[in-house]
C-alpha cells in the first residue's frame, strides 16, 4: 500500500477538522448561502477515508484519528440532512394585524405586545441562544 | 426590534449580556407565542449551551432534539399591520441584514 492507513486516518481527521473550521467561520461571518457542496464532498471523503483506514488496519493508532474524523464528518452531513424547517403553518399573513401576545423579559417582568403600539417593529422568532 | 425564542429567562439574560444586545429579547419557554403564531419546529436539532468559541463562534457540542421556533421575521407598521414576513426553509439560512433592509425600504419608502 502506497499510503499507510494511519496517514490516511490522520488526513481524514484533518479534512474533517478543517472543513468544520471553515464552515464555522462562514457562520460567524453570515456567509452561508445554500448547500455547501464543496464541504459536503470533503466530509464524504473524510468519512470514506476514515472507514477505509479502519478496515485496512484496525489498530488503535488508526482507529482513534479515523473514528474522530468519521464522527465529525458524519455529524456535519447529518446536520445538513435535517436542515429543512416545516414552514407553512404560520397563522398570520401580510396585511393581517399583529396578534396580541405576552412573554417575559430576561429580568422576569411581563411584556405585552400592546406596549409596541404606534411603533414600527421587526419581530423575529429565533431558535434560541447557543 | 423584538426577538422571541423558547429560551428561559436566565438564558435570555445571559444571551443579552454575552452578546451585548440592545434589542428587546423575549422569553417564551412554554412556546405559547410560538404556537400562537404557528412557527413551531418539532424535533429540531439543538446543541447545548456553548462552553468555548472559535473565531467568535460559540461552540456547543452536544446535540439534542427539541421543539423551538422556525426562524421567522415579521415587519409591522405603526398601525400594527404586518407588512412583510420571511420564514427560513433551511434553519441555517436566516433573514440577513440586506434582505431585512430591502423589506424595510419597500414597506416604508421615504
Amino acid at each position: 500500500m502506497l499510503v499507510s492507513p494511519q496517514l490516511f486516518a490522520v488526513v481524514a481527521l484533518c479534512i474533517a477538522v478543517a472543513t468544520w473550521a471553515v464552515y464555522l467561520v462562514a457562520i460567524a461571518r453570515s456567509k452561508l448561502s445554500g448547500l455547501p457542496w464543496g464541504s459536503m464532498v470533503l466530509m464524504l471523503a473524510a468519512l470514506g477515508g476514515g472507514g477505509f483506514a479502519i478496515a485496512s488496519q484496525p489498530t488503535a493508532p488508526v482507529i482513534a484519528p479515523a473514528a474522530v474524523g468519521m464522527v465529525m464528518s458524519g455529524l456535519f452531513l447529518w446536520l445538513l440532512s435535517v436542515r429543512k424547517t416545516p414552514i407553512g403553518d404560520i397563522r398570520v399573513s401580510v396585511g393581517d394585524s399583529l396578534m396580541p401576545f405576552a412573554a417575559q423579559l430576561g429580568d422576569g417582568t411581563q411584556f405585552k405586545s400592546g406596549s409596541l403600539t404606534g411603533q414600527r417593529i421587526l419581530l423575529k422568532f429565533f431558535r434560541g441562544s447557543w | 426590534m423584538v426577538a422571541l425564542s423558547k429560551d428561559n429567562r436566565a438564558d435570555v439574560a445571559m444571551h443579552a449580556n454575552r452578546d451585548k444586545l440592545s434589542l428587546l429579547l423575549l422569553s417564551d419557554p412554554q412556546l405559547e407565542v410560538i404556537r400562537q403564531y404557528g412557527v413551531e419546529h418539532h424535533k429540531a436539532v439543538e446543541f447545548s449551551t456553548a462552553r468555548f468559541s472559535i473565531a467568535g463562534t460559540p461552540l456547543a457540542l452536544v446535540p439534542s432534539v427539541k421543539t423551538m421556533a422556525i426562524p421567522t421575521s415579521l415587519l409591522i407598521d405603526e398601525n400594527g399591520v404586518i407588512r412583510w414576513i420571511d420564514q427560513a426553509e433551511d434553519y441555517r439560512l436566516r433573514s440577513d441584514e440586506m434582505r431585512v433592509m430591502q423589506a424595510v425600504r419597500e414597506a416604508f419608502p421615504l
